[in-house]
């Protein structure tokens, strides 16, 4: 079963990004709030080439001055239905 | 720009200079530090201000705090000019690791190495980190 994963750290060498990292399998997905919109950028890197959809909350982002090119944004009716598509939810934090 | 030395020309001075680290809006202590920048202003001391690390998220321009509904430091931050902090300082390999350039600020920077800053803290009496 595929999961979700939230993550809230803006810093890629957290260990709660790392471990995420780790956790990460495909078909999975993950959403990027609060300070976690700081790595959008990374993490498209970083999961490129790979079956993980990334999400980015859109208000968190525009807070921060931050408007990425290729963010799939999200609003926060979009993260409660992502929560309940997914088997289960691993916050990363 | 800003000399790395603070002003002691007056007599009875303490220069004091404060780091900021932290993201703008996680937690309340990036808010206390810009805070406490303002307040210290007020008694005429020669004061420095570092941005490092994280902390040069502070600086990002086009901030829309209120979508988290939180106070917006960009407005804060914005008025150091009018509160004489003129001595702003950015670690340059912060900014080079978050892909950041001087146009993406908000605020009249000089970028610091890393020998900079280890100048800057020498030079100042007293440095508090937020």
């Amino acid at each position: 079963m595929s999961q979700l994963h939230t993550l809230n750290k803006a810093c890629f060498e957290h260990s709660a990004v790392q471990d995420c990292l780790k956790a990460l399998a495909d078909g999975d997905a993950l959403i990027l709030l609060e300070d976690g919109v700081y790595l959008t950028d990374k993490f498209d890197s970083a999961l490129k080439g790979r079956n993980i959809t990334l999400h980015v909350v859109q208000y968190d982002a525009a807070a921060r001055g931050l408007h990425p090119q290729n963010a799939a944004f999200i609003d926060a009716r979009q993260f409660v239905t992502l929560c309940c598509e997914y088997n289960k939810t691993l916050s990363w934090y | 720009m800003s000399p790395l030395v603070p002003d002691n020309s007056m007599n009875n001075t303490k220069s004091t200079l404060f780091i900021l680290r932290s993201t703008p809006y996680q937690g309340h202590r990036a808010l206390e530090g810009i805070e406490a920048v303002l307040a210290a202003s007020v008694f005429e001391q020669p004061l420095g201000v570092l941005f490092i690390g994280d902390g040069v998220w502070q600086l990002k321009k086009q901030q829309q705090a209120e979508q988290i509904e939180r106070r917006n430091l960009a407005a804060l931050l914005s008025s150091f000019p009018l509160y004489d902090i003129e001595s702003v300082y950015v670690d340059e390999s912060s900014l080079e690791g978050k892909h950041l350039h001087s146009n993406d600020l908000l605020l009249p920077v000089s970028t610091l190495s890393a020998a900079g800053m280890a100048e800057l803290v020498a030079n100042h009496d007293t440095v508090l980190t937020f």
